[in-house]
């Protein structure tokens, strides 16, 4: 499992591939949660090279949900195949989550203005 | 202002978000909690309405006064919207080739709900919103949750009071919408999804009418088993998924609130002003913490 | 036919998933993923729970016939049903509420049918996935 970082302006995309299995989400999650922790508060993941998840590999991401919502930000999922769509459906995670076909939408998605 | 979109917020002031949820005239109980807010100075940032939810969703939002919102309500949800039935709808589930069944089976016309919708929402739509709005429905076809964000209002209000058998589906955009209440009756994700910060979640525990007399009752009835069950099961999941706080607030009634006592609305904001203050400090509290 | 596979940690997770990749060949992938997946969440709380984060044997076994995939595991941790989600943490503090359960209840999903057996000295965990 490979996890790369990369910026849009002021939207940073994860691209991360392979598989995320209860042994290497412990490393996605570290790198994720020090990522956040150094001030990239807009984040969006780019699944499309990610073939298969496990509850780990879920847990890894609603921290980071989790982690950035407190810092008024968010983590966005964009090109997730129809396995990994499965299995985040069956969590219940969709509805809690936003979901993108494409990076670019998921990035356009953070330029919206700012109700008062 | 763009009042259509929550965003990212741009300050350190933490996001509140009221999710009103399914309980025809007990969803008054609303406009007590807004007292209360407004009282304390605490602003609203997303309105988040389901089945009775979102009618109370839409006025608050469309930035109507508390007692406007009241009186508007009131006069809208009486018995006379349930008085017509629609033969016609009836007929074609049992001859479905002579009447043309469709799948949009409902036992009574909505000609009455949407004269009676028109009056308060009128031709507003959802950019027209003071605070930002989203309406629950239910897509017929795979019972999946529809999160309604733009268009009409009254469209959108339409499809997520759509109780099933009674009134039938409404279709926006090529979908046919039920009631917000089939999928979730008290849909705290949508204001999960949205970024909030702390959520008011004001449920309501369905009624089961007593006595089952008509099909309108029968019909009723499933529907309040379901959503019972329902609204258990996800908002345990919801209090794990969010990262900051759900405070539920849940007005107490001494005596049964039927489907349209709207004669005791003012006892119900009453309850809805206590239950509010019930959570007052802890909200405040919460509003206050640092995050970690 | 079925072959076995033994291990004594969960560092061998992935050993167990290249197993079960391999003994599936030529298995729809839809059904794969399931039965991957389902093995992965089992064998994850066998260690978490049943061997409360220690060591101890698991024997995985996988039988491919043409109707159903049928994956077995065996432990020797005390009486423990898998299949039985963890609480959610309701009462810890709102700043600090963990997620859990989410593993069993994909596994539920997952599989046509998931069944758990206490035996004298070990723990038979049968999970069946019909094939499309």
């Amino acid at each position: 499992m490979n996890v790369e970082f990369d910026t849009h302006g002021n939207v940073s995309v994860v691209v991360i591939s392979g598989s995320v299995d209860g042994l290497t989400a412990e490393d996605l999650l570290n790198r994720l949660q020090g990522y956040v922790a150094a001030g990239n508060l807009l984040l969006v993941a780019n699944l499309a090279a990610v073939e298969y998840t496990s509850s780990a590999g879920l847990r890894a991401l609603l921290a980071t949900v989790k982690q950035t919502r407190r810092g008024g930000g968010d983590l966005r999922l964009a090109c997730i195949n129809a396995n990994v769509r499965k299995v985040l459906e069956l969590s219940g995670f969709t509805t809690i989550m936003k979901l993108f076909d494409s990076v670019d939408a998921a990035v356009a998605s953070y330029a919206v203005s700012v109700g008062s | 202002m763009n009042a259509a979109a929550v965003g990212v917020a741009r300050t350190s002031r933490k996001r509140v978000a009221l999710v009103i949820g399914a309980g025809s005239v007990k969803c008054a109980a609303a406009l007590g909690l807004w007292k209360v807010l407004k009282r304390e100075g605490i602003a609203l940032d997303l309105l988040v309405g389901c089945s009775g939810g979102s009618i109370y969703a839409g006025v608050m939002a469309l930035g109507h006064d508390v007692d406007t919102c009241e009186r508007m309500t009131r006069e809208l949800w009486t018995p006379a919207i349930t008085r017509k039935r629609d033969l016609r709808s009836v007929f074609s589930a049992f001859l479905p080739r002579l009447f043309g069944f469709d799948g949009r089976f409902g036992m009574l016309s909505d000609d009455p709900l949407l004269r009676a919708l028109d009056v308060p929402l009128g031709d507003k739509t959802f950019a027209d919103t003071h605070i930002p709005l989203r309406i629950a429905a239910t897509d017929l076809h795979n019972g999946e949750r529809v999160t309604l964000e733009r268009g009409s209002i009254r469209d959108a209000v339409r499809a997520s009071v759509a109780i099933p058998y009674l009134w039938k589906a409404w279709e926006i955009d090529g979908r046919w919408l039920l009631d917000g209440c089939m999928s979730d009756p008290l849909p705290v994700d949508i204001a999960i999804r949205e970024g909030a910060d702390l959520i008011l979640a004001m449920g309501f525990e369905s009624p089961y009418p007593s006595r089952l007399r008509s099909a309108t009752r029968y019909a009723f009835q499933v529907n309040s088993v379901y959503t019972n069950n329902l609204l258990r099961a996800n908002f345990a999941f919801h209090n794990l998924a969010h990262h900051a706080e759900i405070i539920p607030i849940l007005p107490e009634f001494e005596r049964p609130i039927r489907l349209f006592d709207t004669d005791q609305i003012p006892y119900v904001i009453e309850q809805g002003v206590r239950a509010a203050e019930a959570q007052l400090d802890y909200l405040k509290r919460v509003l206050a913490a640092n995050d970690a | 036919m079925a072959i076995e596979f033994h291990t004594n940690s969960m560092r061998e997770l992935g050993n167990v998933l290249a197993f079960v990749d391999q003994a599936c060949a030529g298995v729809e992938a839809d059904t794969v993923f399931a039965v991957r997946l389902a093995v992965e969440e089992a064998f994850t709380n066998i260690y978490k729970h049943g061997y409360a984060g220690g060591e101890g044997p698991v024997a995985v076994r996988v039988d491919v016939a043409p109707r159903q995939i049928v994956a077995t595991l065996v432990d020797e941790a005390p009486a423990f049903d898998p299949t039985e989600a963890a609480a959610p943490d309701l009462d810890a503090p709102w700043d600090q509420r963990r997620t859990g359960g989410l593993g069993c209840h994909l596994l539920r999903q997952m599989m046509d049918e998931v069944k758990y057996v206490r035996r004298e000295r070990d723990n038979v965990l049968t999970l069946l996935k019909m094939r499309s």
